[in-house]
């Protein structure tokens, strides 16, 4: 048995992003390779633990819902302190990236308000997000013409949901606006000097409501959304908080531009090609091109990223290993299908694994976590590293 | 490819991804450019969408798609049927740019008078390549046993501009045991210039005569190398996909230097540099048809000290893009994020990059030296020699 040197990652998505980060973080090399982004930037940053049951109810205190609840039917339950190690330790690396305010997870779910002004429940979020413990009364800010925040029944709809109290504030567009801008335009365009400097002498123009919150939609920046942040903080002297817009979110992308420059500063080889086979230890790319490491491990984000074909006949199967993931009847099935384990034949960590559906329960963040961890442990043991002591849990740290 | 022209989901991946849309709040972005212009187009021809033409043609927006619609493909489709907003004179300019290979061998360029900028539709800044032709000393012996014959693959620009790194590039090749031809042995194009222009049907007429001219002089050879990021991803990419095969490997030049002999390695790592920062530009074209890390990789080997990579995607280069006069503002915003990150990195000695206009944009931008990682790689084993400059300095 030797070391892990080298590990091949197929699939740049948060699933990727996160095992890249375990390895590299161990001083063991990663090559990814990748045919596409990814869904980092399709979902707002935010990670879920788990936001809803079986049965659609909102859950409000995670840890206690998954005790005795394995991540997949075939897994022993997480102990709540290795659940609390992980998240802890997710935590303390995304605020090395600048992402989150805290090193401490949350203790329970928080509140986080939608485009329509209604609230959902959310875990580990970056801290532009607007995401309370109890909802208060805040000021939302809306634009002319940017429709895909409708401020007005937003404001409707979180008066009547929450019973706390929202007022209204309307800017106006800048001057540079054209009504071909979606949301990321605006947010590049408050990436920049002239943006920010726009931005402040409107909301001074606008005579916000003292004291309230300023909550507006998610456009505060790219790269240089803090700088936006403290600019308004400053001038106002008020709070200030975002709400996700739908897919694609300018929150996701903002994660995924630390996170993958985090990985490039820490020699990362990314490979853009498209897969076609794939073992434990190799990788073969359409064009023929073969490449080996000490383990493969497949991040290749089930039906939506590419990881899983459904024939017509609802039969499902890894396109890379040839292994069958059984049948879907029903359209809800398709949200289960995957591996039943995430260390089978080849490794899979992220949606690659089945049994969950992520989407409806809102919990992706944690089971890319605990595939993540759970692979990751597998891999330095089959190698013949030191056996973690008693649990995932103990696998190194991140930061 | 075809297949998947129609295929968009409207996820807008491809739009989150795009460098001009971080930029020019006017531009609309791939998703509206490429494949919703493509279904209009197909339901009825007719209409052509503005600033079209401000696209690179960096094929981001493509890397990023999940479900492999060739957008930047469809743009430049889109652009050939745009031609006319470009009006005559740019035009004109257009089809001499989009013939790489004949600009290099009719202008030797250098210093452009600014009337025949403003005429040319040419950028009054921006700063224009002008020839490098300095001597080139071989390396000394083989440092391996012979390894085969090397076709080394002049793109247009170091063949016109910077003869001296081809001749690098070579030097190195051989002092690793390769023995190398130069081809083409007359200049041809790849197409990929033709492309970025809007200009399909050339582009692949002018692939269609350089891949005859390889595939006829490359005989005997071993493998392609490719010195330019963005020929060898159409080289080695596109080709593949447009029925130019060609029977021999291609393979850029960064990775061959890794498969340098060990004495080579050793022989640079014996003499450390000074502490400072080093940072590498893997070509937008590049990091698409190859991916990212490898001439980080080349570097850290080198035993260049702090080496880190350039944050932004793209330079905005675009080829011939930051020539123009209409783009002045769109490259130099795409540069201003590099020369942002020099300013932060404090004291940077040097860049390493895989084109040649890329290389020539960022130092503009940046004053900072840019170069091939053949510069780099041939300067540093002559300080190693006690014959590169360093030495020369040490010894007066
Ligand atoms: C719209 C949306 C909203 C979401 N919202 C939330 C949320 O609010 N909170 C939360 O916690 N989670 C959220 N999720 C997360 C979701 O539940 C999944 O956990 C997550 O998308 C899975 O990511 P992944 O890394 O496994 O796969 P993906 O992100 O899909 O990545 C798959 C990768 O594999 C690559 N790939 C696939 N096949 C090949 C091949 N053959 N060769 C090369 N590369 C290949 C693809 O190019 C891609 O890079 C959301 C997801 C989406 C899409
Ligand atoms: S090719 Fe580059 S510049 Fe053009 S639309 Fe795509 S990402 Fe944008
Ligand atoms: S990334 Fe691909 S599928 Fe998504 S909007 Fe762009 S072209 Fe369409």
């Amino acid at each position: 048995m030797g070391t892990l040197k080298q590990i091949i990652v197929v699939g740049r998505g948060p699933a990727g992003l996160y095992l890249s980060t375990l390895a590299l973080a161990q001083g063991v090399g990663v090559t990814v390779i990748a045919d596409g982004l990814g869904s980092c930037a399709l979902w707002g940053g935010h990670w879920d633990f788990v936001s809803r049951d079986e049965q659609g109810h909102v859950v409000q205190d995670p840890w206690r819902w998954w005790e005795g609840r394995p991540p997949v039917p075939e897994a022993d339950p997480v102990p709540r302190s290795v659940w609390r190690a992980w998240w802890q330790d997710l935590a303390r690396f995304w605020r090395q990236l600048g992402i989150v305010p805290d090193h401490e997870p949350p203790r329970t779910n928080r509140w986080l308000v939608t485009p329509v002004g209604t609230v959902r429940p959310v875990f580990l979020a970056p801290q532009w997000h607007w995401a309370e413990e109890e909802p208060r009364p805040v000021t939302l800010v809306g634009f002319h013409h940017f429709i895909d925040f409708p401020v007005e029944v937003a404001a409707q709809n979180y008066q009547q949901e929450t019973g706390c109290r929202a007022e209204v504030l309307v800017l106006p567009h800048p001057p540079l606006w054209t009504p071909a801008w979606q949301p990321l335009q605006w947010a590049w365009y408050f990436d920049t000097d002239p943006g920010r400097e726009w931005l402040k002498d409107a909301l001074r123009a606008a005579s916000a409501p003292a004291s309230l919150p300023l909550v507006f939609p998610q456009i505060l920046g790219v790269d240089r959304v803090d700088a936006v942040f403290s600019a308004i903080q400053a001038a106002l002297g008020v709070a200030v908080g975002e709400i996700p817009l739908t897919p694609p979110s300018v929150g996701g992308l903002r994660v995924q531009r630390r996170w993958e420059r985090w990985l490039r500063r820490r020699g990362l080889r990314l490979w853009s090609a498209h897969a076609v086979r794939a073992t434990a230890t190799s990788v073969e790319l359409e064009d023929g091109r073969m490449l080996t490491a000490d383990a493969v491990v497949l991040a290749t984000g089930g039906i939506l990223g590419g990881g899983i074909q459904v024939a017509v006949n609802g039969a499902a199967t890894d396109p890379l290993t040839g292994v069958d993931l059984g049948q879907a009847t029903t359209p809800r099935d398709l949200g289960r299908l995957g591996y039943p384990r995430p260390e089978m034949a080849v490794p899979v960590v992220g949606r690659q694994v089945g049994g969950r559906d992520c989407d409806r329960q809102g919990m992706g963040g944690a089971m890319i976590l605990w595939s993540g961890r759970r692979v990751w442990r597998h891999l330095e043991a089959a190698v013949g590293e030191e056996a973690p002591s008693r649990h995932e849990g103990n696998v190194g740290r991140l930061s | 490819m075809r297949e998947t022209w129609d295929a968009c989901l409207k996820c807008t991946l491809c739009v989150s991804q795009c460098p001009v849309v971080s930029v020019n709040t006017d531009f609309p972005g791939p998703k509206a450019l490429g494949p919703e212009w493509y279904r209009r187009w197909q339901a009825s021809p007719g209409e052509v969408m503005n600033h079209v033409h401000d696209c690179t043609f960096c094929q981001l927006c493509e890397a990023a798609c999940p479900v492999a619609v060739p957008v930047a493909h469809l743009i430049a489709e889109h652009k050939a049927h745009a031609l006319s907003q470009l009006g005559w004179r740019n035009r004109l300019r257009d089809s001499l740019l989009a013939r790489p290979h004949r600009v290099g061998q009719w202008m030797p360029v250098g210093t452009v008078p600014p009337l025949v900028r403003r005429w040319g539709g040419l950028s009054r800044r921006v700063r224009f390549p002008s020839r490098r032709r300095g001597r080139v000393a071989e390396l000394g012996p083989a440092l391996s046993p012979p390894r085969g014959v090397v076709g080394l693959v002049q793109d247009c620009y170091s063949r016109a501009y910077d003869p001296e790194l081809v001749n690098m590039a070579a030097a190195l090749l051989r002092l690793w045991g390769y023995q190398v031809r130069l081809l083409p042995k007359s200049p041809g194009c790849c197409g990929a210039a033709a492309m970025a222009q809007g200009r399909p049907a050339l582009a692949h007429r002018l692939a269609g005569g350089l891949w005859a001219q390889l595939a006829r002089e490359g005989q005997g050879c071993d493998v392609l190398v490719t010195l330019n990021a963005t020929c060898d991803g159409t080289v080695r990419d596109e080709w593949a996909r447009d029925g130019f095969g060609l029977s021999l490997p291609v393979r850029p030049f960064d990775a061959l230097a890794m498969e340098a002999p060990a004495a080579f390695w050793e022989r640079l790592r014996l003499f450390s540099m000074p502490d400072s920062v080093w940072l590498t530009h893997t070509t937008c074209r590049g990091k698409v048809a190859r991916g990212d890390g490898h001439l980080l990789a080349l570097a850290a080997r080198a035993g260049f000290p702090s080496v880190r990579p350039v944050d932004a995607a793209c330079c905005g280069a675009g080829g011939s893009y930051a020539f123009k006069a209409e783009h002045e503002a769109t490259a130099e915003a795409l540069a201003e994020a590099i020369r942002r990150q020099v300013a932060e990195e404090g004291a940077v000695a040097g860049i390493i990059t895989d084109s040649g206009t890329c290389a020539l944009h960022i130092e503009d931008a940046t004053g900072v030296a840019t170069h091939h990682p053949a510069y780099w790689l041939y300067h540093r084993y002559r300080e190693s020699l006690g014959e590169g400059p360093a030495n020369e300095r040490k010894r007066s």
